[in-house]
């Protein structure tokens, strides 16, 4: 009658986060046993109501089908639980048209195999139409974006003035050019950027100095559609759970330099990119030792997460090509590759920005359930300490799955606040282990004395509600100044999240127009000249997860009225401007006068784009 | 005299009456005594056993062995039946009647009532009854070695749920040194701080001891940690703060609740408790060891943090969070390279501990590739041990005993 213990019982044992999936951690709902009550103490007290904090609170109104916002991603969900189902899709905020309305743009997934060809789903193009309302234009600009895409990425690539498109996706990613005229064409082939890999997230910057935007791509596993990875687990309603990423392999990056006359070269190999294998489903690149040269950080799912580092200056490309920057990976000397404890957590979205204003750019990554998100706190020099438990930010991630997050003002207090669109990979509730599938986003405020507190339970109607979040998206949507959000769900229709916060201040948003190529000005940065302490923002590539945010940059303008702005531009020069006035949207273009932007909101929704741009 | 006569007799049934009574009460005495005495020289029944139960067992012994059985063999029967017929209570109550002086059946009365109350969930009874079955053991040369490899395991398994990892390596030490483990076994023993703790699983298991034994402080202070990884930490503090008071030499309870405050980042509340606890010595938590480095770092004693991180390498060389610690340590002394040599092997145990779930009895080739990044990290004992299962699983030869004398080698 011995029972013998088997490794996979007491294997079983040790599963958690990620790597549950493997071994089919939890037993099913109808094994599940009655909680334990532990007397001792008065434990009660400890889960009281929080009462409600002092102060503005960020509140958030969702927006959606009423106000022509109406799009559900397909992901082709089965019952299967590939992996290629899990991720979901991404989101960009930007103003395509020029009419000074951030517009937006949602990617869709299709039915898999790709080989069905479906073109019954594709992403979503929304021109906004001022004051809340959108209008789906995809049709009309001839987005045309089938497949199974995830995360986009937006900047000017050819420097027309009209922002591009650039969508990951698993099988052959794809590059949009905006004409200008409200159309968009496919140059994937001109481009020559057809990754085929399964890519997550991607990012547009000048890596190496020449004016143009180059582009960095992140890919995610190694995975077929024809005959995906199947994890059997008898007990699952449907006998399959989710595969766990650590079955399979990594993917290298890839790195596409522009050769400045409309087409990219992978430069991977070249410039040190490749060879890593990683996980990639979060990068931002940006100026994160203010050296005015750039940094890529790529968030790697179970994997030490990237941080490449310019090895010496650009030298002259062969053949007339672009010039090459030799990159060295240095995450882990920087103390970013690993939390506190030496894990490789299953790093998803990144949140990038200076949240103790003291000048440097701090790095937030949302990670898996039972997990706790971290916070990367900037000492510059390239130096990161892990402040996940000083901030406030570790124990209220325990019991969430973190995607895109992003960092903004959202209370126009001149402190970056966070926002995190939540849910799990994988519909587990059938388990005895209490992980919810859709999960509660979270808004959380930050304290100013370098912790955050989580506000969520007052911020509005859909942090009261649960979604499976993935792609998060900021931008000033209809220019009162204040920040509002976009976010991609699964399994429900995606939203705008309508900041109604009670400013505590008047901020101006500043659209930077570079005079080189790099018009969209990423690695511009802006300083607001006297706020003590400091208060820095800067054009990032990338950020969040799958998506990109507004490059327009939000600046909260501290007691005074009016304000003096020091601004780095990407090619090192720097100009203050004086007079800054709050309450404004402005445009800035190196070497020319100071425009304000605020005209435009009283723009009919047909007024030719370009014309209002030349007022 | 007539007058004499009634009284005559009444007088003598005076007379009589005493001495009936005392005959009555003296031989209900003499019958309860005899009862009692026949009772007690019968063996005990367990209890919620029948003496028509134990008659029908008596007469299936006899018919299965073809003798008649022993008092103490037929309740180990019946004990036996009720297992199979998952009547647990009364399995428990048979097992538990045959004592462990019993020299025959005695440490396999125990093996099995430790597997009953581990399915019962009374997780202090099972691990004593192991426990007790591996002393017994350990005085004979006849034991089974599969019996005592099974009382190892689960013995781990009781002390992986409540997260006493310390005492867990003990018993591991013992399975390798017994040439048994398996490549779990191993993985548990070499790259304990690898594996993610506390997991749903445990947490489900703890529950469930805590269903039996609610008050035990070995399960409370269990349950707080698993509160605070589960972010409660303000809830495992009032209730590891409790614990603590009742117990103030318990450095298991100590060392939760310096974890909770940790995780909350209070570090004023963690240095208040941590003035009562005394320097570091061998043997104490791992958990307090750790702490002790991340408070060192915190109050950036980096010399203190080198010392306390360094104690607990020497306990699991493969704590990645000890590295980190480390490493930041040497960084802040200006001793690069030694802060060089640890980030990268972080790196490389950040690696293994994502790759660990995929190395089972299954994949020699998973079982060689640990080994190759053992061995770069400097885990040779471990890295010669995952090779052994390596080359075993090769042979197809699951759950064999090749890592024998490595293993005995490298306790």
């Amino acid at each position: 009658m011995l029972v013998q213990p088997s490794s996979q019982s007491l294997m079983s044992l040790a599963c958690g986060a990620m790597l549950a999936t493997v071994f089919g951690c939890g037993g099913t709902k109808a094994e599940r046993e009655s909680k334990p009550i532990v007397t001792l103490g008065s434990s009660s007290n400890a889960s009281s109501p929080t009462p409600k904090p002092d102060g503005v609170i960020p509140q958030f109104r969702i927006v959606g089908r009423e106000a022509g916002l109406d799009f559900e991603r397909f992901d082709d969900i089965s019952g299967r639980r590939r992996i290629l189902e899990a991720n979901g899709g991404g989101v960009a905020l930007c103003d395509f048209d020029r009419d000074g309305l951030l517009d937006v743009v949602f990617t869709n997934g299709c039915q898999l195999p790709l080989s069905q060809n479906d073109r019954a789903h594709q992403g979503a193009f929304f021109r906004n139409l001022g004051e809340m309302r959108f209008q789906n234009s995809t049709a009309p600009a001839m987005w045309n974006q089938y497949g199974y895409a995830y995360g986009c990425a937006a900047g000017d690539f050819d420097a027309d003035g009209f922002t591009d498109l650039y969508v990951t996706a698993f099988g052959r990613n794809s590059f949009w050019r905006n004409h200008g005229d409200g159309t968009w064409s496919d140059i994937t082939d001109a481009t020559g950027t057809g990754v085929p890999q399964w890519s997550s997230s991607a990012a547009f910057y000048d890596l190496n100095a020449d004016g143009f935007l180059d582009l960095y791509v992140a890919n995610y596993l190694d995975e077929s559609d024809e005959t995906p990875r199947l994890c059997p687990n008898s007990r699952s309603p449907d006998g399959y759970e989710g595969c766990s990423p650590a079955i399979f392999e990594g993917v290298d990056d890839v790195l596409f330099l522009s050769n400045g006359e409309g087409a990219f070269i992978d430069a991977s190999e070249r410039s040190g990119i490749a060879g890593f294998k990683g996980k990639g489903l979060g990068v931002v690149i940006g100026d994160l030792n203010a050296d005015q040269r750039p940094e890529i950080y790529v968030a790697n799912d179970g994997q030490a997460n990237f941080l490449f580092v310019a090895a010496g200056e650009p030298s002259p490309g062969s053949a007339g090509g672009p010039p090459l920057v030799r990159w060295k990976e240095q995450a882990l000397a920087s103390n970013a590759a690993v939390n506190e404890l030496g894990h490789a957590q299953a790093s998803m979205g990144i949140a990038a920005g200076d949240i103790d204003r003291d000048g440097t750019t701090d790095l937030f990554l949302t990670h898996f359930f039972g997990d706790s998100n971290t916070l990367y706190e900037n000492r510059g020099d390239l130096a990161f300490d892990d402040a996940t438990r000083s901030s406030n930010l570790g124990v209220a991630s325990r019991k969430t799955l973190g995607f895109g997050t992003v960092f903004v003002d959202a209370d126009n207090d001149g402190w970056l606040d966070l926002f995190i669109a939540n849910g799990h990979v994988d519909d587990r509730t059938w388990m005895a282990d209490d992980e919810p599938y859709r999960m509660h986003p979270q808004m959380f405020r930050n304290e100013t004395d370098g912790e955050f507190r989580d506000v969520s339970a007052w911020s509005g109607d859909y942090f009261a509600s649960e979604w499976v979040g993935r792609g998060v998206a900021a931008g000033d949507l209809d220019r009162d100044g204040r920040i509002d959000l976009a976010v991609s769900h699964q399994l429900a229709p995606s939203v705008v999240l309508h900041n109604q916060t009670e400013p505590q201040g008047e901020a101006i948003v500043l659209r930077l127009v570079s005079s080189t190529a790099n018009r969209d000005g990423f690695g511009a940065r802006v300083e607001i000249v006297g706020a003590e302490p400091a208060i820095v923002r800067e054009v990032f590539g990338g950020g969040s997860f799958q998506s990109a945010s507004a490059t327009e940059l939000h600046c909260m303008l501290p007691l005074k009225k009016s304000a003096m702005v020091q601004i780095r531009w990407p090619s090192g020069k720097t100009e203050r401007h004086d007079g800054f006035s709050a309450g404004n949207w402005i445009l800035v273009e190196d070497c020319r006068p100071l425009r304000p932007f605020h005209v435009l909101q009283a723009k009919p929704a047909d007024t030719n784009a370009t014309e209002i741009l030349n007022q | 005299m007539p007058s004499t006569e009634p009284k005559s007799d009444a007088s003598n049934r005076r007379r009589t009456r005493p001495a009936w009574l005392l005959f009555t009460t003296l031989g209900v005495t003499v019958l309860a005594c005899g009862v009692g005495l026949w009772q007690f020289m019968q063996p005990n029944l367990p209890s919620g056993v029948t003496q028509a139960r134990f008659d029908a067992a008596a007469q299936q012994f006899q018919e299965l062995h073809g003798t008649g059985g022993s008092h103490v063999e037929i309740v180990l029967l019946i004990g036996e039946l009720a297992v199979a017929e998952e009547r647990l209570e009364e399995a428990r109550a048979c097992f538990q009647a045959i004592p462990s002086s019993d020299s025959r059946y005695g440490p396999a009365a125990r093996l099995q009532q430790a597997q009953v109350a581990l399915r019962l969930n009374r997780a202090r009874e099972a691990e004593a009854n192991f426990r007790e079955f591996l002393a017994l053991a350990a005085r004979r040369t006849d034991t089974d070695s599969t019996h005592l490899n099974v009382a190892r395991k689960w013995l781990a398994y009781i002390l992986s749920v409540e997260l006493r990892i310390e005492e867990r390596q003990v018993v591991l030490a013992e399975l390798h040194a017994s040439g048994q483990a398996d490549v779990y076994d191993s993985k548990q023993l070499y790259l304990p701080h690898l594996l993610i703790w506390p997991s749903p699983v445990g947490r489900r298991k703890l529950e469930a001891f805590l269903q039996q034994d609610a008050e035990d402080p070995m399960l409370l202070v269990a349950w707080g940690r698993y509160l605070t990884a589960e972010g409660k930490p303000e809830e495992a503090r009032v209730l590891l703060s409790q614990l603590c008071r009742q117990d103030p030499k318990n450095l298991q309870c100590t060392a939760a609740l310096l974890e909770a405050m940790y995780e909350q980042n209070d570090w004023d509340g963690f240095a208040k408790l941590y003035k009562s606890v005394l320097p570091y010595r061998d043997f104490e938590p791992w958990l307090l060891s750790r702490l002790r480095g991340q408070y060192a770092l915190h109050q950036k004693d980096w010399e203190q943090a080198v010392l306390e991180f360094q104690h607990v390498l020497a306990a699991d060389p493969a704590d990645p969070g000890a590295h980190v610690g480390l490493a930041k340590a040497f960084a802040a002394l200006g001793r690069d390279v030694e802060r060089d040599r640890l980030l990268q092997q972080s790196a490389v145990l950040a690696k293994m501990r994502v790759s660990l779930v995929g190395v089972n009895e299954q994949d020699a080739h998973a079982a060689t590739a640990l080994a190759e990044q053992c061995e770069e990290v400097g885990l040779e004992t471990a890295a010669r041990v995952f090779r052994m299962h390596a080359s075993r699983l090769a042979q197809s030869r699951p759950h064999s005993a090749p890592v024998e004398s490595d293993a005995r080698a490298a306790l």
